[in-house]
């Protein structure tokens, strides 16, 4: 039996129907096209399928689809507004915090969680903070960096 | 004349470690090497690169060379 | 081309051209394609490591509405009438058929044994229930030792061990036995005054790409049919997919998806071909996804290794003699990277006196796959464990005792050639400037040191670029973009063209769309594919001095063209590549330049890596403190990336030193098959990793480019490995240095 789902997703109201075993991450994939959001691994673990949900950073593969209901969701492809990227993104590319990028939009909404939370956070906060979203090919070297100056940027600009 | 070197696994089929050739391009090289050494047949040297004075070629089918150059076969390099 | 060069783009860190998509979560990777009409494939996998099939029976299967389609090694056509005809486990794509689907024998947790396509991946995966499997189960063999012993059971019954002596007589799990040798080893040892001799191994460890295998597939009977796959090389998907199925390369397109990684993982084909038997059969688009456990339990891993190494030098810090036995896990089929692991095991010193002997050996895991320079991390990491005790052992520097012994230009290698101009002395000479090395060692850290040697490929590499009438233009290349690349494209036609990187875009074309290109991989696609950017360029550059010459009406040879500027030199007159564009439609059509190369001449690429380690005593957890990777990069194209690909494959190298191994029951199961108990380096692991470029051109390249791919997880084994060993001050042979092994290590020394 498939449930009737209302919800937010980046600011658009969104239904859809589920069934109780799907997660939130195969509904935002398969069902709704919205493929930002990567799975990496489906435990938990890798946290490429990162997304705000009611303001809490999760893995949509922990969430099921049938608890959106309600809810507002924030998922890649909200953060930036059109074609104006977001501060943490432009960071990002200049630091050349990415090589083969699927690991890159869950750690762009990660850090958009750890930046809303804490704006100056150390380099071990950010490190700590950021643990739960794996990156193989950058040694995460630059991809601090690019938090950091992130950061550093939007203090100046708030 | 041009020199092939044999390493140890090649040496086997060769019987020697080196051997001098008149050959100055990779199919007369073939040709002169499998007349000269019977057991160094086709099938051992033709999934080869070749080496020529240090540079690794991995296609060497229109290879050509000096007469003063220093040859190896050596298994291809995979990729990773 | 060894004089310093003035550059416009080249050496710049511009922002990467696919970054947009990528940081905006628009870029389509393998699992983000869904067709209208697809449905799902999913694969039942052995739950034995080593069994008989006694039956395979999919008549359940068949029999019920929600399934579609329903695939076995029968739909092989192809290799199975090669498989009666010769039955040889020397046949490649024999053993590549019975890898993607079990051959009347399983031999890994894990290994595909049928696949089904049903509505929804749910529905398919529930009615893999319905396929009926009666196995024999055998012991499994799940290691070196197990392997060669006399009783070990029989994995492959018509494998002999090639390379031997005398020709073999009996089927073994040793496939091949390969030996090398430069000089005497007996006099080397002889006139040796201190030998170190020590076994070191390692563990069966994975690339762990973040992005698992994935496909969507449409077969087509009236033209080509479509694989969508993330792949380093989707010219290879083609080759092996038209051979496993018996189609003609045209009948069959494939399109690289973005890749999320691969690291060497990425270069063969598992779902593939069953997606496409499922959707001949079905005649419905399929598409296939691979759990993360099947990621590990069926996918590429690398070697596990076992190394004897015995090192010899005099007093005054010469080394006469290295001698190694080298044994390498090929997993379930023949082919482990053992040919370049003996290749590499001594190259970055100059010695006069080498012998190695290296193993090929089959065990009831999976079948290894490429990984970041093949078979070089696991003997080097032997290597250069041992040649740090014996520095201590003389009191010599580790540095100072490497720059005594450095392969240079003309060392004679122990695979034959001698090497051209490389950079082990300059990145030595770095590493012992540097901010760490010259930093004391703090209390209570063990410091330790590596070097690396790689070879990097070349190969073939198409490119066309196409100039649009307004002077942008476009790069067709066929190399899958794994980390970058496409920056380095359009910056060395930029430099070529004289106009701004921004005005042409690079796209990675389908295997329609622009001619054979080999796989990304072998550190070759900043040297080889950026050299056929390059020829298509100049192709143009020519181009555009006989179009101005014929605006001008002179001859080309009168016409001079620098910075994206055409220069009559009978007179005053300039023309600028955007405007020889506008009026191209005057002077026969528009602008195209091509490249078809087969690209020689490619640089090996030497690194050093300082490792700063500091040890809990009560836990044994390790924690590296400060890390520095010093690489020789010829000429770093996009500076950025080139650090990037230093600090990635330092850290995939730390993973591999601290961490990361599978974990087998008795029976072969493997019990850690997630990213939770397979753990990867995280960024709370981690300190800054300091990346040092060393540029000494490679003059085979027009830009001086080696390949920067591979080398960087060479050295981080054995610096790792000594740091850890300096700081619990005993001996490290065995890999990970995971906290339980440390602990025991720590209580015996107690």
């Amino acid at each position: 039996m498939k449930s009737h789902i209302s919800t937010t997703i980046n600011g658009d109201s969104v239904e859809f129907l589920c069934e109780p075993s799907q997660t939130l991450l195969q509904v935002l994939r398969n069902d709704l096209g919205m493929t930002g959001t990567k799975e990496g691994c489906g435990s938990g673990d890798c946290g490429a399928c990162s997304v705000i949900f009611d303001g809490e950073l999760v893995c949509a593969c922990l969430v099921l689809g049938v608890e959106a209901q309600g809810a507002a969701i924030e998922t890649v492809e909200g953060v930036a507004a059109h074609d104006q990227l977001h501060v943490i993104q432009e960071k990002f590319l200049e630091h050349a915090a990415l090589q083969c990028g699927i690991c890159t939009p869950g750690l762009i909404v990660s850090t958009k969680a750890l930046l809303e939370e804490n704006p100056s956070p150390t380099e071990a906060e950010a490190r700590y903070f950021l643990a739960g979203n794996l990156c193989r090919c950058t040694g995460y070297d630059k991809i601090i960096k690019a938090v950091m100056d992130a950061a550093a940027t939007m203090r100046q600009g708030a | 004349m041009a020199r092939v070197y044999f390493n140890a696994s090649l040496e086997k089929h060769a019987g020697c470690v080196s051997v001098a050739v008149a050959a100055q391009n990779y199919r007369a090289l073939l040709e002169e090497l499998t007349q000269k050494l019977p057991q160094l047949t086709q099938e051992v040297l033709m999934p080869l690169a070749l080496v020529i004075d240090g540079e690794i070629v991995q296609e060497p089918f229109l290879a050509d060379f000096s007469a003063e150059a220093e040859l190896h076969f050596i298994e291809k390099i995979a990729a990773g | 081309m060894s004089e310093a060069r003035e550059f416009k783009h080249i050496g710049q860190r511009t922002i990467r051209p696919d970054g947009f998509d990528k940081v905006t979560g628009k870029a389509n990777y393998g699992a983000d394609l869904s067709l209208p009409g697809m449905i799902w494939g999913a694969i039942l996998r052995s739950p034995h490591a080593h069994a008989n099939i006694k039956k395979l029976d999919v008549s359940r299967a068949e029999a019920s509405p929600d399934v579609l389609a329903i695939a076995t090694f029968e739909d092989f056509p192809s290799v199975n009438a090669a498989a009666q005809r010769d039955g040889t486990h020397r046949e490649g794509m024999m053993d590549t058929a019975c890898n993607i689907l079990a051959n009347q024998k399983v031999l890994y947790h894990g290994h595909a044994v049928a696949a089904i396509a049903a509505r929804s991946q749910a529905a398919a995966i529930a009615a893999l229930d319905l396929i009926d499997v009666e196995y024999e189960v055998l012991t499994p063999v799940l290691n070196i030792d197990d392997a060669i012993s006399a009783t070990a059971p029989i994995l492959h019954e018509t494998m002999m061990t090639q390379g031997l002596a005398e020709p073999a007589t009996e089927a073994s799990n040793v496939s091949a036995r390969m030996e090398l040798k430069k000089g005497d080893i007996e006099a080397g040892f002889a006139a040796a005054d201190v030998i170190v001799e020590r076994a070191y191994d390692t563990p069966t460890v994975h690339q762990g790409y973040i992005e698992p295998h994935a496909t969507t597939v449409v077969f087509n009977d009236n033209g080509p049919s479509m694989i969508w796959c993330p792949t380093q090389g989707h010219f290879d998907v083609r080759a092996r997919v038209a051979q496993l199925l018996n189609l003609e390369l045209g009948q069959i397109k494939v399109v690289a998806s973005e890749i999320g990684g691969g690291f060497g993982g990425k270069t063969t084909v598992y779902l593939e071909p069953v997606a496409l038997i499922l959707s001949k059969k079905s005649g419905r688009p399929v598409k296939m996804e691979m759990s993360r456990g099947d990621v590990f339990r069926a996918s590429g891993p690398a070697s596990a290794s076992q190394s004897r190494i015995k090192v010899g030098a005099k007093m005054d810090g010469t080394i006469t003699a290295m001698q190694a036995t080298l044994h390498y896990e090929a997993g379930a089929f023949q082919g482990s990277p053992m040919g370049p692991g003996c290749m590499t095991v001594f190259t970055p010193y100059d010695v006069e006196n080498l012998y190695v002997e290296g193993f090929d050996v089959v065990v009831n895991k999976p079948k290894v796959a490429a990984y970041r320079a093949p078979g070089a991390p696991q003997s080097e990491f032997a290597a250069e464990m041992a040649v740090n005790e014996l520095a201590k052992k003389i009191g010599m520097d580790p540095i100072e005792f490497r720059l005594k012994n450095a392969a240079k230009e003309g060392t004679q290698t122990i695979y034959g050639p001698k090497l051209k101009v490389v950079g082990l002395e300059a990145c030595l000479e770095a590493a012992k400037s540097s901010p760490h090395y010259t930093a004391p060692i703090p209390e209570n850290v063990g410091r330790g040191l590596a070097a690396g040697f790689w070879f990097n490929i070349g190969g073939q590499s198409s490119v066309i670029i196409n100039l649009n009438p307004d002077g942008t233009g476009t790069i067709i290349e066929g190399s899958p973009d794994i980390g970058g690349s496409r920056a380095s494209m359009q910056m060395m036609a930029a430099e070529i063209l004289g106009v701004a990187p921004s005005s042409l875009n690079p796209i990675v074309a389908d295997t329609e769309h622009v001619a054979y290109n080999q796989t990304t991989g072998g550190s070759r696609t900043t040297f080889a594919t950026g050299m056929a950017v390059v020829e298509a360029a100049e192709d143009i550059v020519e181009q555009l001095k006989a179009r101005a010459a014929a605006m001008w009406n002179v001859t080309a040879e009168q016409v001079d063209f620098k910075d994206g500027v055409a220069q009559n030199l009978s007179g005053e007159d300039q023309l600028t590549l955007a405007e020889i564009c506008a009026s191209a439609e005057k002077t026969g059509g528009q602008i195209s330049g091509r490249a078809n190369i087969n690209a020689r001449g490619a640089g090996p690429s030497f690194a050093v890596h300082i490792c700063d380690i500091k040890v809990d005593k009560e836990t044994g957890k390790t924690d590296v403190v400060r890390y520095t990777a010093i690489q020789d990069a010829g000429k770093a194209i996009h500076p950025s990336y080139v650090e990037g690909q230093f600090q990635g494959g330092a850290v995939q190298g730390i993973g591999w030193a601290l961490n990361e191994e599978y974990v087998y029951s008795k029976d072969g199961i493997m019990e850690n098959a997630g990213f939770l108990d397979y753990r990867i380096p995280l960024a709370s692991d981690l300190p800054e990793i300091e990346a040092i470029i060393v540029e000494v051109p490679n003059s085979f390249h027009p830009f001086g480019v080696r390949g920067v791919g591979e080398t960087g997880i060479i050295p981080p084994l054995a610096a790792v490995g000594t740091a850890v060993a300096e700081a619990i001050g005993q001996p490290i042979s065995s890999l990970p240095c995971s906290p339980p092994k440390i602990l025991k290590l720590l209580m015996a020394a107690r």
